[in-house]
């Protein structure tokens, strides 16, 4: 009998778990509902300006792309390369969980357009010289691609599954190259344009994906309590771990080039990053409270679930701060030539201080409400059905 | 003794070697998408001008007589109607700014804004204040900033719905019924040249002051604030509602193509009190904007980016 039917005992199927995470996804849903009305029937676009015209909603939707895109890719590095049989069954969970976060994302950015009803045009009217186009693209057809897949794991085609996973991983390791290309080709903000950019983006990806994943094992896996599912737990930290090192190595590597290059408008981006007035965004969410703490607990705590669990929600909650430290930095310095642009013609939307504002900030969580609210009406009505199946299947099996 | 039949081990269903065929995959989309990124890239122009037509025959000021001394905005508009009478493709239109004689007035800046009549927070041609030096040797360097019109434009390439596009005369535009306002052509554009309209008006909310009801705030906006603005040759009334366009669209300098089509100077050349502007045709070699370019020392700004930008600074 192997470890995997051994100790199948499906817990998370409470109806409490489903009536509260309802009830919060339909209480940020409210709060935000205002922000997106204002948005979409009043024309107010938050903070945004001219010369910082993305912010929050974009890096909100790299996130979730990074999340959704993360959460698969890792799923079957893990699985099929480095063989962790623990985390078998998690399959269906992280695709309606990906979903959750492929909506929510495309529900963010749609905020975000100048004319969110002409984005048809995109599909009609399409140039695939824009990194944009490509990026449309390819998001759509993921989104079809995970909905098919969810369905065939429902319905237990093995076979398309199969067949999915060989369309799905280079889809997303090119969505998500697409989505840093999309930045790194901007020449004229020296900050972006880097090569290494769209490898930098497929990393964060993994490190994100790879949280997700431990939080969705601890959370929902069928094993729950079982010895396979901690030594599982504690085989997706470190691995996590690792993912998170080579991040961090990165990133340094980044700093200390950009330090020591000077070019002004990479320095000066750096500087206003580090040490503008928006520092402790840096120093203590991003590295203090979501590196260097989860990386802490990974280490010393490995053997504990609960540090495990507290590693990853803290990692996968501020990770936010890396796509926005990457793309408002990349727009808020402005080219030393045209260095006093901002004061040549006054206005609150041509200026080089951008944060987010209230209307930015609820549409975001009406957003994140969609997601929860889904995934909570998703795993009420199809996957609780499809573990409980799994469990007694399995029951049968050690009967 | 019969062995029951053990049934054959199940297959991984995505093993490492189907993991490599998938980078392989990924390796030959990639190479197949670069090719066509490439290929779109490298097409330049797009070949169609804008408009049902382009006016092509226009007075040549027949009647001026050519004085030594005569205004500059003379010979300017006298080369203007000679380069719209050639076809479209043929004209390289140009903008020199002698920033030696711009005194910093704004008045070229102002008069876009009441041209294209510019909603609050939409800027074409900010003048660039930058002092150089420490007190008391110190001098202000004056940098108007009107789109570039680059003949490599690197806002054009990364629109995703083809709204943004260059003319055969190198003129870059923007068609406003198609622009979706993702504002990726302003992240792109070195020069801030792009601005987004957020919808904004001057009068909204603002006392009216008139009469026995000095606190009534106007209601919406002032009628004259709904009047159409001509830009690209079609009329825009600021009417419609928050997504009406222009409103969420990018928005740039056009050189005032609506006027060059009925023979008028771009504003900021005729409004420039230091005759610091000038316009016209870079292919016809009499012209005075090719006479300047040749004959004096010209920059232009951020050269090392490749933009090839089509407004010179005499410095
Ligand atoms: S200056 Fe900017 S907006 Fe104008 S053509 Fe060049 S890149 Fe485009
Ligand atoms: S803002 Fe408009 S013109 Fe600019 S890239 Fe987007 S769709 Fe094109």
């Amino acid at each position: 009998m192997s470890g995997i039917t051994e100790n199948f005992s499906y817990r998370f199927n409470r109806r409490a778990d489903f009536i509260i995470s309802l009830i919060v996804g339909l209480l940020a849903i409210a709060a935000g509902a205002g922000g997106v009305w204002k948005v979409v029937f009043a024309g107010d676009h938050g903070a945004l300006g001219s010369y910082v015209p993305w912010g929050l909603w974009v890096s909100v939707y790299v996130y979730l792309v990074w999340m959704e895109v993360g959460m698969i890719l890792g799923y079957y590095a893990l699985k099929h390369v480095l063989k962790v049989k623990g985390i078998d069954k998690l399959g269906p969970v992280i695709v309606m969980a990906a979903i959750c976060c492929l909506l929510s994302a495309l529900m963010i950015i749609g905020m975000d357009l100048g004319h969110p009803f002409r984005a048809w045009r995109a599909f009609v009217f399409a140039d695939f010289g824009s990194m944009m186009t490509w990026m449309i693209w390819m998001h759509s057809f993921y989104l079809i691609l995970l909905i098919v897949e969810f369905w065939a794991y429902h319905n237990d085609y093995e076979e398309l599954i199969k067949w999915i996973n060989w369309v799905n991983i280079p889809a997303g390791v090119a969505l998500i190259g697409v989505i840093g290309s999309l930045f790194g080709v901007i020449a004229a903000r020296p900050y972006w344009n880097a090569s290494m950019l769209p490898m930098a983006f497929t990393v964060s990806s993994l490190i994100a994906g790879t949280g997700l994943i431990l939080l969705l094992h601890l959370l929902f896996s069928p094993q729950s309590g079982s010895e396979v599912y901690k030594q599982t737990a504690r085989e997706l930290g470190r691995f996590l771990m690792w993912a998170l090192l080579v991040g961090l190595v990165g990133a340094l590597a980044n700093l200390l080039i950009t330090t020591y290059q000077n070019v002004p408008a990479k320095a000066e981006a750096m500087r206003l990053l580090l040490f503008g007035p928006y520092w402790w965004s840096v120093w203590i969410v991003h590295i203090l409270i979501g590196t260097l703490t989860p990386l802490a607990l990974l280490i010393w705590g490995r053997h504990s679930l609960r540090a495990l669990g507290a590693a990853a929600v803290l990692l996968v909650s501020t990770f936010i701060m890396v796509p926005l430290n990457i793309i408002i930095p990349g727009l808020a310095y402005p080219s030393p030539d045209l260095a006093n642009i901002a004061h040549a013609f006054k206005h609150e939307r041509l200026s080089f201080d951008y944060f987010p504002d209230m209307t930015e900030w609820r549409v975001v969580l009406f957003g994140l409400g969609v997601a929860l609210t889904t995934f909570a009406i998703g795993y009420h009505f199809w996957l609780d059905s499809y573990y409980r199946r799994l469990a007694r299947e399995a029951g049968a099996a050690l009967s | 003794m019969n062995e029951p039949e053990q049934p054959a081990p199940k297959k991984p269903s995505f093993d490492r070697r189907n993991f490599l065929r998938a980078g392989t995959l990924v390796g030959a989309a990639a190479i197949i998408g670069g090719t066509a990124i490439m290929r779109r890239r490298r097409a330049g122009l797009t070949p169609d001008p804008i408009g049902e037509e382009t006016i092509r025959e226009l007075p040549g000021l027949p009647d001026v007589p050519i004085a030594d001394d005569e205004d500059v905005l003379v010979r300017m508009q006298r080369e203007l109607a000679i380069a719209m009478a050639k076809p479209v493709e043929e004209r390289r239109w140009i903008m020199v700014i002698d920033t030696r004689k711009c005194v910093g007035c704004d008045a070229c800046t102002i008069g876009c804004v009441a041209e294209n009549k510019l909603p609050p927070g939409v800027v074409y041609r900010p003048v660039v204040k930058e002092e150089i030096g420490a007190f008391p040797n110190i001098q202000i360097k004056f940098t108007p900033r009107p789109c570039m019109q680059c003949e490599n434009p690197p806002c054009v390439p990364v629109c995703p719905v083809n709204a943004t596009w260059r003319r055969p005369d190198g003129i870059t535009i923007v068609d406003y019924d198609k622009c979706i306002g993702c504002r990726y052509c302003i992240t792109a554009c070195p020069y801030m040249a792009r601005t987004s309209d957020f919808g904004y008006s001057y009068t909204a909310g603002v006392a009216e002051g008139a009469g026995d009801a000095p606190d009534r705030a106007v209601e919406g906006t002032a009628p004259w604030e709904k009047l159409p603005n001509y830009e690209y040759a079609k009329a825009w009334a600021r009417t419609g509602g928050k997504k009406a366009s222009p409103k969420g669209n990018a928005r740039k300098c056009h050189f005032c193509l609506h006027r060059l089509e009925v023979g008028q100077l771009p504003m900021c050349a005729t409004t420039c009190i230091g005759r610091a502007t000038y316009f016209g045709d870079a292919n016809d070699p009499d012209s005075l904007v090719t006479e300047l370019i040749t004959k004096n020392r010209v920059q232009t700004l951020l050269p090392h980016l490749g933009t090839q930008p089509r407004v010179y600074y005499i410095v």
